[in-house]
Formats: C-alpha cells, structure tokens, sequence
C-alpha cells in the first residue's frame, strides 16, 4: 500500500500536468485560428483536461486531508489554515490580473491582438490553477465540517452528492450555458442535495465563545474570498476572450453555491449559538471535571487528592465561594478535613446553623440522610455573613455516612437544582471510591490476619505432642482437631521417670486466638510442673494458681491428670471440672465413666481449691482401656441437633475395644463424621486411647 | 437467644430461652451487671427454656461469684434440664452456684439463706 504522502505527490504530479496539457491545448486552439477563435477538435480533450484537473485537485485535499481527525482545538486551526491558503491564492491571483490589467492597458508592450491573447491566456490559466485550488480547499474544509460526528444517512446523503459531482464532469464535455434547462435542472438537483447536507452544523456546539467568534470571521472572509473569485471569473469572461471559460463551468458554480450556501448557514447558526455558548462551556467543563475525577478513582487509591478534587470540582461546577469536606472514619469521628477559603471558626458557625436546622425538621423528617436540601428553604437557615445559601450534600454508600460536603455561597438561592445533582453525582462518585478503598484495607488486613493466623497454627501444632510413648507397656493414640485455625484443646504425654508417666488431657474454655494462648500455657505449666512428680491434686492445684493469675475472668479451663505406674500398675489421678474418663475392663468387658469430683481449674482462684480436687487411683490390668477426650466429641451434633452423647461414646468403646489404638481412633473418627452428616463439628475436639499391654 | 427480665420488690428475675452460647453470654452479662448496679440483692435465673450453655455462658456465672459474695448478693439458679445440670455437675459449679429446682424452692432459698 502506497504511503498517504507518496499518493498526495502523484496527485500533485497529475495534476499540474493536466494543469500544462490544458494550458497547452488551450495556447495552441487559439493560436490555429489566428482571428476566429473557434474550438475544434480540441475540444474534448479540453474539457477532459479540465475536468481530470478538478479531480485530482479534488483527490489530492481528499488524501491530505482526511488522515488527521478533526478534534476540538483543531477546527480553529483548520479554519485558519484554509483561510491562509485561500487568501494566498487570493493575493496572486490579484497580482495577476493587475498585472495582466496593466500589460494590457499599457501602450509600452506594443502587443498584438494575438499576443495579447496570449498572454491573457497564461494569465487565465494562472486565475484558473488559483481559484480550483481554492474553491477545493474550501470543499473539502466544508466536507469535513459536515461529516464531523456523521451519521449512517448522511453519509450516504454525502456520498450522493459527491458522486453526482463525480457526474459533472462528464458534463464539462457538453458545454451547456447557464441560461439552458439542462444547466438549471442540474443546479436545482444540486442546491437539493445541497441544503440538507448544510443543515449539519453539530461542530458549532464544541466551540466556545471567542473560537466562534474567530469562526464567523474566518467563514465570512472565506466567504468574501470566494465573491472575489467570482468577480474575477466574470471579469474575464467579459472582458477576454477565453478557450476555457470557468463561469460557465457547471462544477464551479455548484461547489460555489455549496460554499455559499454552507457559509450561510454556519455564520447564522455560530451567531444565534453565541448566547447559548456559556451553558455548553460549562456543560463540557463539568464532564470534564468527573473525568479527573475518575481518573483520580483509578489511578490508585490516593485518598487526599481524591478528596481535593472532589472539593475543586464541586465548588467550580456551582460557583460556591467557600466550602469544606469532612470524612469520618468508620467509629464516626472526623478523619480528615478539607476546606476552600474558609477558617474553623467560620466552619463552626455554619455547622451550628445547619444543626438548629436540622432539629426543627426532625420532627417531619426522621431520615437523617437526606439532609440534602436546597438554599430555596435557607429562608428558615441563619448563616453567618456573608454567606447566604448553602448546600449540604452527604457521601454516603450503601446507607452508610462516609462523610459531608458543604458548599456556600454569598448570593441568596446560589444553588439550583442543577448544582445540587451535580454534585450529588460527585459525592456519589466519591462515596463509591472512598468505600472501595476501605474495603481494599480490610481486605488487606484481612489477609495478613489469615497470615498471622496461620503461622500461629502451625507454632500451635508444634505444642502438641510429636511422638506419642508406645512401649512394652503400653500403646497410645491420639487425633486432635481445632474448630478454627487455633483451639483450645491440649493433651501431652511424659515420662516422668523410667516407670512413670504422666498424661494430662485439658479443654481451655471457649475457642479460638483466645483459648489458644491459654493452651500454650497449660503447657508450659505442665512441662514445668512435671518435673516435680506431684501427685496428680497438688499437681492440679499448682497449675490452678498458676494458671488463675492469667485467666481473665469468664475463662476457665478443665483438666484430668493421670499418674501411670508401670510397676505397681496404678494409675492416679485428678479431674479438674473434666469430662469424665472413660475407662474399659478388659476382664469385664466393659466400659464406665469414672465418677470423681474436681472443680474446673480457674474457677476457684484460692488455695483452697485444694479441698474441691480428688486424689483418685485405680489398678489396671492387661488389655485394659483408658479413653481421653474433650467435650467437642460427646457434643458433636448432628443436623437434627442431636448430640452425640456420653451413651453412644461408651457404646462404641465397649464395641471397638478389641481394634487396635490407631484403628480405633480412625472407626471413631468415621463415626463422628459420619453422625455429624454434613453439619461440620462446631468445637474442637480431642480424644486419646490408651491401652495397656 | 431471649432474655427476660422480671422486677418486683424483692426479686430480680431473669428468664433465660434457648441456646447460651458465645454470642448470647453477652446478654446475659449485660443483665447480671444492671441488676447488680440496681443494688439487688436477690437475683432468680429462670432455666426452664435453656436449652444449651457454651463455655462463655458458664464463664459469666463463674466470674460473678466473687462479686456476690463480696456484695452479699444472693443468686439462684433454677429450673434446668437434665443435660444442662449435668454440665454444672462435670465442672463442679454445682457446689458453688445455688440451684434449685423449682421457682417456689429457688424463692425459698432466697430466704433461708443467711445475707
């Protein structure tokens, strides 16, 4: 595809060559005929140049000028430019006819008819090559004027008015005068054509008030332009003898009458839009402003400069001589402030009296939010001086007050209608972005509380034990399973001495971050505590005051302690408010609940929690099972809300007693899941099996 | 849950219906506090329509119990299902929080003991 510019050159080339060749034929048509000028054979081929001339004229401005587009600033600019061209054309083509005009009336040449004829001709050609030029750049300015912001009909309209001028060329080669049907029928087709298409004036509207000024003069300069043209051509015309004679060129007079024509109606309309300009102005002006404020939406979050511009533009669009804008945070206290050209002291003032206002309407009007009212009913409002409207408009999303925008004015009834919906669609605009905002932080926040979180699981499953104690004694398993990320359940195993193992299983109250800090420190207590191989209540009661100096007030936390002797195969222990133990006799093929009694750890926070504690012992034998658990399990509920139940617990120890530690405890994870359904186990829950070899 | 509460001249009432859990115990502890800012001395929990009581539920009784015994205020609890008593026995509240079994013992209770 051949470059635009290449294609303009060779326009250009055609076209100055057709320009000679008319030239030429032209010179030679009149130099045959020495006194009778008449227009032989070259006729067709004359009118083929001239017409070929006026295409390529027409061709090369098409090329050049439809690549750029016609935005707003530069129809200014085209206008001028044309004007320069056309008032270039205009200038030399003065020049030549005064100095045609002088050749010819001075005597010092001593011309023949012949000559004189001649050199007319030249000059003719000159006029000629001048005013196409021209009329064309106008054309093709008007062309782009009309189809700015086109429509599918009229561009067909157009398509039908430049093919029919594609049409006339053709009838350059007929001759036909003006005064002949023909040539007025044509005209008439044309001046049809032509009118609708001059109707389309929308550019007018994108032009402020000095650039249609500039516009009107320009066009009426154009306009002039093309009436010295005119002039020109019928100046020839009668006063030389012409081979080619423009005025009666049927192509010239219809781009001539489009020019006029379309003049017209652009000068009428520029001036009758004059008044009206303002209101465009300052239409375009505010989408301008929600532009910028759009783009400060996305370009990133910038909190200030969103409020800042929110402020300018809403105190531009209105004209507000003072205003400020508060935002609150989500507790209701101001977070920031913003004000235009007024100080605090103002600023309370203002506030004082919108609020006595906003009292005496309370009682018609609950709805807090919709305080925006306009300054016609400020009649009731007593601003300070030298305010006199005012207009409140709150940021609000999603019936949430995010903020207020107050805008004042020193007139009396500054705001209309328009003015409030304005900047209601701003404050909208902002409310939406400021929300957005803070959920982003939430978000974000929440994020790195899910992180936190999680690293906190992970320190909480390193306080479980790794390794459970499996020996020639016995053999143990355990499953433990928080509700959230962390829990409130604990269980840890070990060996006090070679012989004896201490066990304790605990269930801080609640669950969750709070409960899990408090699991951490059983632990430690434990782990501290053990060393000392208390017996299980001296044990419980230490671990009850050390604990009781951490827990806050509704916080307890139950426990069951076991002291495992190998040798005499005893086992002691305490329950502090715990679930109570399920034990299973191998030799009786049985399990029971051990009844003891135990104050939960942290509900008594005295020594004398010693007295409400149990020392408890029990002899097992070989086979037999001690089951563990916390409350999560006998309280798993079904979706019935049905719970599990201390009754179906033994049963299927009772049941399970022969499988191994580790089979029972995945049957018995099976069955809480399956008995749960879907309903997923709300607490944490805790269980450990030990049976004794 | 639905909390409420009964006035009279020697009686604070308060009716418990439904689950005590987490989010409820708030309420619960919202009432002890008023009732205690009111200078009563007699306060009746009416368990009949309790349900079920979490660990929060039972950690607002437990943190009461210095402070009535401090203010020599005197606290009955009554009228709880067999489950929800069982969870009194495991813990062992049951020897430090009074409990009856009807409305007539609890107000009885009330009385006979020593302020």
């Amino acid at each position: 595809m051949l470059k635009k510019v290449n294609l303009a050159d060779i326009f250009i080339y055609f076209n100055i060559s057709c320009w000679l060749s008319l030239l030429i034929i032209n010179v030679f048509t009149l130099l045959d005929n020495s006194n009778s000028i008449e227009f032989g054979s070259g006729t067709y081929l004359r009118a083929l140049m001239l017409s070929l001339f006026f295409l390529f004229t027409f061709f090369y401005y098409q090329y050049r000028f439809f690549g750029t587009d016609l935005r707003l600033k530069s129809k200014i600019d085209l206008l001028t430019a044309t004007f320069i061209t056309v008032s270039i054309a205009l200038l030399t083509s003065l020049i030549v006819k005064l100095f045609g005009s002088f050749i010819k009336g001075n005597d010092v040449f001593k011309l023949s008819l012949q000559d004189s004829i001649h050199i007319q001709t030249y000059f003719y050609h000159i006029q000629i090559g001048l005013i196409v030029v021209a009329l064309t750049k106008i054309f093709t300015l008007w062309k782009k004027m009309i189809l700015f912001q086109k429509t599918k009909r009229l561009t067909i309209l157009w398509s039908i008015f430049e093919y029919s001028l594609l049409g006339i060329f053709i009838l350059n080669f007929f001759y036909l005068q003006p005064n002949e049907m023909p040539f007025i029928i044509i005209l008439g087709y044309f001046v049809l054509l032509i009118i609708p298409l001059s109707s389309n004036l929308r550019w007018v509207a994108y032009l402020n008030f000095k650039e249609k000024w500039q516009s009107i003069l320009l066009i009426l300069l154009l306009g002039f332009s093309c009436l010295y043209f005119v002039w020109l051509m019928r100046n020839y015309s009668e006063t030389e003898i012409l081979a080619t004679d423009l005025s009666y060129n049927i192509y010239i007079w219809v781009i001539l009458i489009f020019i006029f024509v379309y003049a017209l109606f652009s000068i009428l309309v520029l001036l009758f839009n004059l008044p009206t300009s303002a209101v465009f102005e300052k239409k375009f002006a505010e989408l301008l402003n929600f532009q910028s404020l759009i783009q400060s939406l996305q370009m990133g979050y910038n909190a200030n400069k969103m409020y800042v511009t929110l402020l300018d533009n809403s105190s531009k669009t209105t004209m507000a001589d003072a205003g400020w804008l508060e935002i609150r945070s989500e507790k209701g206290n101001v977070e920031f402030s913003l004000q235009n050209n007024i100080d605090k002291d103002m600023i309370f003032e203002v506030t004082k009296s919108l609020r006595l206002r906003e009292k005496s309407k309370k009682d018609n009007n609950n709805d807090h939010l919709s305080i925006n009212f306009l300054s016609k009913e400020t009649s009731s409002i007593l601003l300070p001086f030298p305010y006199n409207s005012v207009i409140e408009v709150p940021l609000i999303f999603q019936e949430k007050k995010l903020g207020n925008l107050i805008l004042l004015k020193k007139d009396k009834e500054g705001f209309d209608n328009e003015n409030v919906e304005i900047v209601n669609t701003f404050a909208q605009l902002a409310s939406i972005a400021i929300e957005n905002a803070r959920l982003v932080d939430k978000a974000l926040e929440n994020e790195r509380y899910q992180e936190a979180l999680n690293i906190a699981k992970d320190v909480q499953q390193n306080l479980l034990p790794k390794e459970l104690i499996n020996n020639e004694h016995f053999e143990m398993s355990a499953f433990s399973q928080f509700a959230q990320e962390v829990g409130g359940d604990y269980y840890d195993v070990y060996p006090v001495t070679e012989n004896r193992c201490a066990l304790i299983i605990a269930d801080v109250s609640g669950k969750g971050t709070s409960a899990a800090f408090y699991m951490a420190q059983m632990k430690g207590i434990f782990q501290s505590l053990v060393e000392l191989d208390l017996s299980p209540d001296k044990f419980l009661l230490h671990t009850n005051s050390a604990i009781s100096r951490s827990l806050e007030k509704a916080f307890f936390v139950t426990a069951s302690f076991f002291l495992i002797d190998s040798v005499s195969k005893t086992i002691h222990f305490s329950r502090a408010g715990h679930c109570p133990t399920l034990y299973y006799h191998f030799a009786k093929q049985r399990a029971d609940y051990i009844q003891d009694k135990g104050f939960a750890l942290g509900m008594l926070r005295k020594p004398e929690y010693i007295n409400y504690i149990q020392n408890n012992s029990l002899n097992y034998s070989s086979g037999d099972l001690l089951f563990l658990y916390t409350d999560g399990v006998v309280e798993a509920k079904n979706i019935n809300n049905e719970e599990y139940g201390y009754d179906r617990l033994q049963m299927f120890l009772q049941i399970n007693s022969h499988l191994s530690v580790h089979q029972f405890t995945n049957n018995l994870l099976v069955e809480l899941h399956g008995f749960c359904g879907n309903r997923a186990l709300e607490d944490d829950y805790t269980f450990l099996l030990i049976r004794f070899l | 849950m639905q909390i409420n509460i009964l006035q009279d001249s020697k009686f604070y009432a308060i009716a418990l219906k439904g689950d005590l859990d987490a989010g409820s115990s708030i309420l619960l502890d919202n009432a002890i506090e008023e009732a205690i800012k009111l200078g009563e001395k007699y306060i009746l929990i009416n368990c009949i329509e309790l349900d079920y009581i979490a660990s929060a539920g039972l950690g607002v009784f437990m943190s009461y119990l210095q402070e009535f015994d401090e203010k020599k205020i005197t606290m009955v609890v009554y009228g709880l299902q067999n489950k929800v008593l069982n969870v009194f026995q495991i813990l062992g509240l049951d020897q430090l929080i009074n409990i009856a079994s009807s409305e007539e013992e609890a107000k009885n209770l009330n009385h006979d003991i020593q302020v």
